[in-house]
């Protein structure tokens, strides 16, 4: 406490900016490669419907062009049935997935992911815009007490 | 961590958090009485921090756990008693007590914000990561407040920082305590699955609408049990781990 007052104070908050900065980037970085991967999922799904629509694929489900994601492969084939069961709901029985059937709950599911998308990109923003304001308003409280002093507040603690 | 399915642990720790809350309020009552206006507006402001948790809940949709709760109002309460009865002064080893137990509450809180960033973003934080967080950050605000302590001693004439020896002895105890706080949310983390996070956190939702803002939620592979639904009409899960599971 000695080198003056603001080199005391960098060195003292950068105690608690460096591991918040880590801690933010980190997130900041997780967030972004969980939103790649849904934008390559969401495209391997449009090239699945493609596949479908150009009737050169049966079904995604059994697809060795396209490898879709487990879950999107899940996603397909629930939707799928649902769709032959209510289409089958007069009495009939479910005698399997037809190609129209695949393709509409492809289409069910590309929507149901960029719906998803779309709100993993909201919340990126408002991350971003909160993580800076926060880190700005802590480096800014911190230094109000230094600031006070270096304009000559000889304030003591009783 | 105590899941939220264990209703009669959070039975328990209820009473605990209300015993202690009420030992607060009548401290407080006192220095009301004696008319210490130095003393009863820090223990309004700690009251008040208390009631954050409680906030909280209501306005986030996330359960803020009663254990946390207990240690929040122990690292206060500690404090409150350490300078009413002069106990910082008298008794040796108290400040290192009350150091620990506010750095476990510390830590917790820091786990409990890895948690709301896993199921507001739909993260997975891996248990190693999420350990390295808690116990990084815990010693850094630790460090910050030692250092505080000397630049305050520097530059405002106050008397804080003791010696060099019982800083260092503090810096322990709090990294004591955000370790302690680690082993617990690891053991945690790999104990718990992401839907068991999510039932253990995401509060009720009434109106569905803290349903929207959830990475992840508990509802795939997942049905309400008849006994489960019982004992949410009766009000014995007022924001049970199964609420939102029922449409």
């Amino acid at each position: 406490m000695t080198s003056g007052l603001w080199f005391d104070f960098i060195v003292g908050s950068c105690i608690i900016l460096i591991p918040l900065a880590i801690l933010i980037v980190t997130i900041a970085r997780a967030l972004s490669l969980k939103y790649e991967a849904l934008a390559q999922r969401i495209a391997k799904l449009n090239s699945a419907y493609r596949l479908i629509t150009n009737d050169r694929d049966d079904s995604p489900i059994n697809s060795i062009m396209i490898e879709l994601d487990e879950q999107d492969n899940k996603l397909i084939k629930n939707s799928a049935k649902e769709i032959e069961a209510g289409n089958c709901s007069k009495g009939g029985e479910i005698k399997g997935i037809i190609n129209n059937d695949c393709a509409l709950a492809v289409k069910k599911t590309i929507s149901i992911r960029m719906a998803e998308q779309m709100l993993l990109a909201q919340k990126i923003k408002f991350f971003r815009l909160y993580s800076i304001t926060t880190y700005l308003l802590i480096i800014i409280s911190m230094g109000i007490l230094p600031a006070l002093v270096y304009a000559g507040f000889n304030w003591r603690w009783k | 961590m105590v899941p939220r399915e264990s209703f009669e642990k959070i039975k328990f720790l209820k009473i605990i958090f209300y015993s202690l809350f009420l030992i607060y309020i009548l401290y407080l009552l006192y220095d009301l009485f004696r008319g210490d206006s130095g003393r009863y507006v820090w223990t309004i402001f700690a009251i008040a921090l208390v009631l954050i948790p409680f906030a909280f809940e209501k306005y986030s949709g996330m359960y803020f756990p009663w254990e946390i709760k207990i240690i929040v109002v122990l690292s206060l309460l500690l404090h409150t008693m350490g300078e009413f009865h002069r106990w910082y002064y008298t008794l040796t080893h108290y400040d290192k007590i009350s150091h620990i137990i506010s750095s476990i509450g510390i830590a917790y809180l820091i786990f409990l914000f890895l948690i709301l960033i896993e199921l507001y973003y739909g993260l997975k934080w891996k248990s190693n990561q999420a350990v390295f967080f808690i116990i990084i950050i815990t010693i850094s605000f630790a460090l910050y407040w030692e250092w505080w302590e000397l630049f305050s001693d520097h530059y405002y004439g106050s008397k804080f920082f003791w010696d060099m020896q019982d800083g260092i002895g503090d810096a322990i105890a709090n990294s004591a305590g955000a370790v302690v706080a680690a082993w617990d949310a690891n053991h945690y983390l790999k104990r718990r699955s992401e839907v068991d996070i999510a039932k253990d956190f995401i509060m009720q939702d009434e109106n569905r609408w803290h349903k929207i803002r959830w990475g992840i939620l508990p509802i795939e592979n997942d049905k309400v049990t008849k006994e489960e639904k019982k004992r949410i009409s009766h009000g014995g899960a007022k924001g049970g781990p199964t609420a939102s599971l029922e449409d």
